[in-house]
């Protein structure tokens, strides 16, 4: 990136990104310096990748024409704590409107793959059309800019995303990867094969310690292009922390926002992990298909009754002091500390725990660790499992994939590796396409087609509004059971103010887990004091809002209805007794609501799109 | 006045789970919290199940439960 002024609200083009377009059809690139239109073009991320996605009509993701966009945030590469993330951007194969048009994505993961690109010298790569043969593409500094090069990628065909990464370490040092699994190959039969992402712990330890950017199938977009691997090969060019930038990251650690997701032993809570143990206590915690029993089942999944099988250690990536990572090792004879056993966070953790009946945490770690080394997203394929265990229920008698049901572990197991593998469309087409199919769509845990993550949707309205994932691009998934608010007044403020601000964490380059809000100073000093920009708070904030906004109206373009913004049927028609959290989502309370938010959104988003 | 304190997830290290404690009249939700050495930021507090805030008065019989307040991820 190219800075020539300090403001880059009133002269954005006086900020320039390096891009490299990479036609994957002739295995040639080019590469310029693109000066930034507007501050979420500097900001970076999919604030950038969705106005580039936004000047395309894609009428179906496999396409030659729907573009597969790697990008990074302004403090990816900089010496702010957890500025590791890339991005990835496309049309998606999994989330689409009912009129079939698929709509614009993005996904996030945070290992040092990011770092890795930006200090090749680039900031963004655009791959376009599709190769005939499996490829990889190597990134590496050159003496002259950037060097691209296109490899054939024949040797890495049918590994896990751990064994890709890890043949590609033997050959590259110096190097971060980007790969998919197995899943992403089978891209016709998957789409929602994960990115897979390394991390220095994984290379330096040889075990698989990945970190994924997983929603919206963008694994499987790479898949289609036959681009199997990306290569990031660079020296460390991680600057010097200047003294007001170490002030910058120590008040990212002692701020309370991050405290919570550092390590208990560290005086944190122990990572999302503890949302389990908050959750139970309304009984909220997912299980048997989004359907809380109001019994003690999930308590074989607290920590405290984990740490008895395994050895929990927590762990970061790059350089970042809140080590959010919960990694479960299995104990040696000795009492040592044995190989890896699986990360436990919070949606893996339920998705493949008491969601589909398993609650125990041996089985949970097989499970999970096998959906990361496929190269899946965790919530797509917990998602769409417990859907089939439910119909398997409701339907004893003409059930899906050979009967299996909620806690047949054996059966599960299998069902995911045939998943992973290809051999099982119904289930990796995800929860919408299988539903439409068996026309039982009330219990199907979804919203405008990208499966629900871990949290419950009667105590989520505002589902309706997330534009990437349920989670991650609205940040309401806690607020019932954090506030207890079930105002109307309360949900659309939430909703049109802190809510759509989750976002920009996705254009900035840091992890969510900094835990403070985008209008934090926090954030505007981080900006400031690694690129010499000044930006203020308000203006941040007001360009997240934009990018969002955006990326809503790009919903409406790709054929949402209104009648697509709303929650799975089984919320309105049957509301479940055992929640203790207060049931308030009915369809009065949840029409009244989106009326409000659209009336307020819809006059803002005119005139985000180009013409 | 007698509370019932509940306390969860990483909150119970060095605490208990469940405790009935005695408290003076008039005490407040942040009385407990400051007698328990909790920081009152990023706390979950309900009375009798119900969300409260800091300031709010307990009674005596009252169950408070303090959660830590995590986000998702
Ligand atoms: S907060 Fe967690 S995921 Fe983010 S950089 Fe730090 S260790 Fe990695």
């Amino acid at each position: 990136m190219r800075i020539l002024s300090q403001n880059p609200v009133t002269d954005p083009s006086t900020v320039l990104y390096r891009r490299c377009v990479v036609d994957l059809e002739t295995g040639t690139a080019t590469q310029e310096d693109v000066p930034c239109k507007n501050l979420e073009d500097v900001l970076g991320g999919f604030g950038r990748s969705y106005q580039i996605l936004a000047e395309r009509k894609i009428k179906e993701a496999y396409c030659p024409e729907n573009p597969l966009i790697l990008n990074i945030g302004i403090l990816t590469g900089s010496t702010v704590m957890t500025g590791l993330r890339s991005y990835f951007s496309s049309y998606s194969p999994l989330k689409q409107s009912r009129r079939g048009l698929p709509s614009a994505m993005w996904s996030a993961g945070s290992g040092n793959f990011g770092n890795k690109l930006k200090w090749t010298g680039l900031d963004e790569v655009i791959f376009e059309n599709r190769s005939t043969t499996p490829i990889y593409a190597v990134f590496s500094e050159g003496e002259n800019g950037p060097r691209v090069e296109i490899k054939p990628a024949d040797h890495l065909l049918g590994l896990t995303g751990h064994e890709k990464i890890m043949a590609l370490h033997s050959e590259y040092k110096d190097a971060h990867f980007a790969v998919i699994g197995p899943a992403g190959e089978n891209f016709n039969n998957v789409y929602m094969g994960a990115i897979v992402l390394s991390t220095d712990n994984q290379l330096k330890s040889g075990e698989g310690k990945s970190r994924f950017a997983g929603r919206g199938g963008m694994g499987s977009m790479m898949g289609y292009k036959n681009l199997i691997a990306i290569v990031a090969q660079s020296s460390d060019k991680m600057g010097k922390t200047t003294p007001d930038m170490r002030d910058v990251n120590r008040d990212v650690i002692k701020n309370g926002g991050s405290a919570r997701f550092q390590p208990v032993s560290q005086g944190g809570h122990g990572g999302t992990w503890a949302n389990i143990d908050v959750l139970q206590a309304f009984h909220a915690v997912p299980e048997n298909n989004f359907r809380p029993k109001g019994d003690e089942d999930v308590a074989g999944l607290f920590r405290p009754n984990v740490e008895k099988d395994f050895d929990v250690h927590s762990e970061a990536c790059f350089r970042c002091g809140i080590r959010c990572h919960n990694n479960l090792y299995h104990r040696n004879a000795d009492g040592s500390r044995g190989a890896l056993a699986a990360k436990f966070d919070f949606e893996p953790l339920i998705l493949f725990g008491s969601n589909i009946g398993i609650n125990d945490s041996r089985q949970v770690t097989e499970l999970i660790h096998l959906c990361d080394y496929l190269g899946m997203d965790a919530i797509s394929l917990g998602s769409t499992i417990s859907y089939v265990l439910d119909y398997n229920a409701r339907h004893p008698d003409q059930p899906l994939c050979d009967g299996v049901a909620f806690g047949q572990f054996d059966q599960i197991r299998e069902l995911i590796v045939r998943t992973g593998r290809g051999k099982l469309s119904e289930v990796g087409r995800g929860v919408k396409r299988l539903s439409e199919q068996t026309g039982e769509t009330s219990y199907a845990m979804h919203v405008k087609g990208l499966e629900l993550p871990a949290y419950l949707p009667e105590t989520n309205p505002a589902y309706a509004f997330a534009i990437a994932g349920g989670h991650m691009s609205m940040g309401t998934h806690m607020y019932l059971a954090k506030e207890g608010k079930t105002g109307l007044d309360d949900w659309v403020e939430v909703i049109t103010r802190q809510g759509l601000l989750q976002v920009g964490y996705d254009m900035i380059g840091l992890c969510k887990f900094v835990g403070v809000g985008m209008g934090h100073e926090l954030i505007s000093r981080a900006i400031g004091e690694a690129t010499g920009l000044k930006v203020s708070s308000e203006e941040i904030v007001a360009a997240v809002r934009r990018a969002y906004l955006r990326g809503l109206a790009l919903e409406l373009r790709q054929g949402y209805e209104d009648d697509e913004y709303t929650l799975p049927g089984q919320v309105f028609e049957n509301p479940n007794p055992n929640v203790t959290l207060p049931a308030f989502v009915t369809r009065e309370f949840f029409a009244r609501m989106k009326q409000r938010v659209w009336a307020i959104f819809k006059p803002e988003m005119e005139g985000l799109l180009p013409e | 006045m007698q509370i019932t304190v509940k306390l969860y997830g990483s909150l119970c290290i060095g605490r208990f789970h469940s405790a009935v404690r005695e408290y003076p009249d008039s005490s407040t939700i942040q009385t407990i919290v400051t007698d328990l050495g909790i920081p009152s930021e990023y706390l979950i507090r309900l009375k009798n199940g119900y969300h409260v805030p800091l300031e709010e008065v307990v009674q005596n019989g009252d169950t408070v439960s303090l959660l830590p307040m995590l986000d998702g991820g």
